[in-house]
Formats: structure tokens, C-alpha cells, sequence
């Protein structure tokens, strides 16, 4: 229990809660930490708007990237303290899907998640990731405010 | 930093299956456990007590032993384990999210530890789970158990 904690990160204030109370748990059980932060290409209104071109959606996705890349650095500066295992990655897709789908690759036997993520009112309208996750995920989840 | 766990139960499997689970964080943390059992008034679907139908068959039922009740199932589990520092509450509410989150409320839980399915497994997928309702409305964290 607690060996092996999937942590998916937003950069919202919610996520970083979830990666403490991560931490916390991972120092007393002593376990591993496998944080993740997944990008969804093209979820976004403004590209409706214009044709779809190769050039559009390359560019976007590298836009994408590099806000992942700096989600995952900002938490890295938080685990400098860890002394635990702990490792990052950057996944492409729908965020609860591939959240589950990497918690059985990973197989890791819990998920640390923040409630409410970065989307605001469109979570109203498409139901939240945490929600999906915690519903359809085969192992404990821990939903943190 | 974790003081009070609250679990609800209701009667399930995945209830009990949270109970276990509390009890393996409570130990490391030290915690009280606090076991709560939300009744809801009127509700149809699940069957009423047979009715005795004359004398004897009253005096029969009044000896023959009480199936436990959804609490005494969970102390029995806390009991085997070995757990001391548990309580168990009993409450009547016709919303049992609702009521949840006041006990959150009012006893300061610092973590509630739920099944993600209770006995509804229809009527869950119609009206939305109780899980579902508590891990958004509380303020503490919420760990869904399967």
C-alpha cells in the first residue's frame, strides 16, 4: 500500500497540494512517486476557429510541450527534499485516460490527485478528470482540495 | 496530520474494504477512526422486516438471533484487527452525501475513506454516486477504495 503512488500534475494550485500530500504519504510508507503531467493537443477554442493545418497543430503541440516541460521542472524544485525514488514523465492525450492507462503500466497501487484541475468552467460542462479517474480507476484513489 | 479518519459504510463490501484500508493508514498515523453509518429513511428499495403473522410465530422470531447490523459487521472487523482508537456514529439523513460532509464539518476529519460503489449499483448509475458527491462538496482529502 502506498509503494508505488501515481501523481498526475496540472501546474494548478490543487495539484501541488496533492504532490505534498504525495510526499507525505511516500516518506511514511515508504514509497515510490511516479509524477506525470499529460497534454491534450488541441483542447482549445481558439483553434476551432482556424483551419486545421499541419503547421497549426505542430505548433501548438510544441507550445504544449514546453508548458509540460515546465510544470514538470517547477516539480522537480519541489522534490529536491525527497529522498525517496521518484520519476517524471510527459504523456500526450486525454487526461484520464491516459492517467489509467499508466497506472497499469506503472502498476501502481494508488493515485494522489487534485480535485479540481486547471479548467474552470469547462469542468462543469465535461465532468472533472479527479471524478473520472476516482470512478473508473481499479486501485484507491486520494482525492486532495 | 491526520487525526480523525472518517469512514462511511453502508453495508458493502467496498465499505468494509475503506474500513481495512483506514485502518492501515490509521496505524501509521496514529489517527481515531470514526465509523459512520447513514440510514436513509424511506427507502423502498430494500425490503421491509417480515411481519409476524400470528403469536408463535412472533414469540419464534423474538428468539431467534438478530442479523448484525451494518455497524457491528464493521466493529467486528476493527475488533479482529486490533484497532483501539475507533468510534462508531449512527445517523438518520434522506441525502447521505450531504450528511457526510456535515459530520466532516462538525468533528474536523482531516480524511474521509470511502468505497467508490456502495449497495446501489443501479441506482447509482442513474443518480449519481454517494462517492462522487462527498469527494467534491468536502474540504478534506477523500481516498476512493475499490
Amino acid at each position: 500500500m502506498f509503494k508505488k503512488i501515481l501523481v498526475p500534475i496540472d501546474g494548478s494550485e490543487t495539484s501541488w497540494r496533492a504532490l505534498d500530500q504525495a510526499i507525505h504519504l511516500a516518506e511514511k510508507f515508504d514509497g515510490e512517486l511516479n509524477i506525470v503531467n499529460v497534454i491534450q493537443p488541441y483542447n482549445n477554442a481558439a483553434l476551432l476557429a482556424v483551419p486545421l493545418d499541419q503547421a497549426t497543430i505542430t505548433q501548438g503541440n510544441t507550445e504544449l510541450e514546453k508548458i509540460g516541460d515546465k510544470v514538470l521542472s517547477m516539480a522537480k524544485e519541489k522534490m529536491v527534499g525527497f529522498k525517496g525514488k521518484v520519476d517524471f514523465a510527459l504523456e500526450v492525450g486525454h487526461p484520464s485516460e491516459r492517467i489509467i492507462a499508466l497506472a497499469k503500466k506503472n502498476g501502481s497501487d494508488s493515485i494522489v490527485i487534485g480535485s479540481r484541475g486547471l479548467s474552470g468552467i469547462a469542468e462543469f460542462f465535461l465532468g472533472s478528470v479527479s471524478s473520472k479517474v476516482s470512478q473508473y480507476a481499479t486501485i484507491p484513489v486520494l482525492i486532495v482540495k | 496530520m491526520l487525526k480523525k479518519i472518517l469512514v462511511p459504510v453502508d453495508g458493502s463490501d467496498t465499505a468494509l474494504n475503506a474500513l481495512k484500508f483506514a485502518m492501515v493508514i490509521g496505524e501509521k498515523f496514529d489517527s481515531e477512526i470514526i465509523v459512520v453509518n447513514v440510514e436513509v429513511p424511506y427507502d423502498y428499495t430494500k425490503l421491509p422486516p417480515r411481519q409476524p403473522k400470528n403469536e408463535i410465530e412472533a414469540e419464534e422470531m423474538a428468539k431467534a438471533p438478530k442479523e448484525p447490523s451494518i455497524l457491528d459487521n464493521a466493529k467486528s472487523i476493527t475488533e479482529a484487527a486490533g484497532y483501539g482508537k475507533v468510534m462508531f456514529l449512527k445517523t438518520v439523513s434522506i441525502d447521505p452525501a450531504e450528511r457526510i460532509s456535515e459530520v466532516v464539518v462538525q468533528r474536523e476529519i482531516d480524511m474521509v475513506v470511502m468505497g467508490n460503489r456502495g449497495i446501489g449499483v443501479v441506482a447509482g448509475f442513474f443518480i449519481g454516486s454517494v462517492s462522487a458527491k462527498v469527494s467534491q462538496s468536502v474540504e478534506c482529502p477523500v481516498i476512493i477504495v475499490k
